[in-house]
């Protein structure tokens, strides 16, 4: 039973409440105010509607980076445990992101795209763009760990 | 490399500059400190529980290190040009080693490691724990916006700005 085969017979809207459930549970996710989007009903289109604390320049006036890079890792993260079986949160192992350009004072979206899940590592793509999908603000991509490791409570207790 | 050391823009008006300007720095209560024995620049970030990423509030999400090794490299790239200049983040990629835990500050310690006409290399360290374990590791580089480059007299010992 790989992920794999899982992802292929998660129906659209399980997939999404898992995301909403997921994006929930983590504290920072929630105060960010990371959301997804109502509509398309049938996708997963991540939301982070704009907010005053998230500027990193006022003189632009920008959105800072390292807000950027958060809303993209917990879009990937939130799509990755929306696949997994086991409840076992994916751990993020590494993260690559590419500004393209600066990010103005509007609400963000992201999608991400799974480019392999494996048994134990997953590679997510995670596209973010403003006003137009087709200009993208930042382009980035993760590594999830999605196995059980020695951080799970879980695991930790079994010691 | 004394030239450069004498016109080193100061930690305290870093300080000024980063505590007054960035929203985001103020809302997950980033603070610049005096640098590191080894000259690198420093940072922290005491831990709160909307900062994690876990419901049981252990570790602190991985967005906030990145946030935090993001705006260090910048203020390590203040600190190697000596002045302000408008910079922006081209790349960056960051390395988690282990969770950061939420039992003490979060540390970050950065250093611009080349600089060229146009382009900043840097990278940072985070370090989080009693122990002050590294916990991740940041790569980057920034754009110096090319409006600052064309002030040759600000910075008229640097021979690469003629």
């Amino acid at each position: 039973m790989s992920s794999t085969n899982d992802q292929d017979i998660l129906d659209p809207q399980i997939t999404r409440d898992r995301v909403v459930a997921t994006l929930q549970a983590m504290p920072y996710a929630r105060h960010l105010g990371i959301r997804l989007l109502a509509e398309p009903a049938d996708s997963t289109v991540f939301h982070l509607p704009f907010d005053g604390r998230i500027i990193g320049n006022p003189t632009l006036p920008a959105i800072h980076g390292g807000v950027v890079a958060t809303f993209m890792q917990a879009a990937a993260l939130a799509s990755t445990y929306a696949l997994m079986r086991e409840d076992v949160p994916p751990k993020l192992v590494d993260f690559s992101i590419d500004y393209l350009s600066s990010a103005g004072p509007t609400d963000l979206f992201a999608k991400c795209e799974m480019h392999r899940v494996g048994q134990r590592i997953a590679s997510v793509g995670i596209r973010c763009w403003q006003k137009n999908s087709d200009a993208l603000v930042a382009l980035a991509r993760a590594h999830m760990f999605v196995a059980p490791s020695a951080s799970d409570a879980s695991v930790m207790e079994a010691f | 490399m004394t030239a450069r050391s004498q016109m080193e823009i100061s930690i305290e008006d870093l300080s000024r500059l980063f505590a007054q300007h960035v929203p985001h720095g103020q809302d997950i209560g980033m603070q610049m400190d005096a640098p590191s024995a080894d000259g690198r620049t420093r940072m922290h970030i005491p831990p709160q529980p909307f900062l994690s990423g876990d419901a049981s509030a252990n570790f602190f999400f991985p967005g906030v290190l990145f946030s935090m090794a993001d705006a260090a490299c910048g203020m390590a790239v203040f600190r190697a040009l000596g002045r302000y200049v408008p910079i922006a983040t081209i790349d960056m990629r960051i390395d988690h080693l282990a969770p950061a835990t939420m039992d003490a500050d979060l540390v970050a310690l950065a250093e611009c490691y080349r600089m060229t006409q146009s382009i900043a290399f840097v990278r940072c360290e985070l370090l989080c724990g009693p122990q002050l374990k590294v916990v991740s590791i940041a790569v980057g580089t920034f754009m110096l916006q090319s409006r600052s480059a064309k002030k040759p007299d600000i910075n008229r010992q640097d021979t690469r700005q003629q």
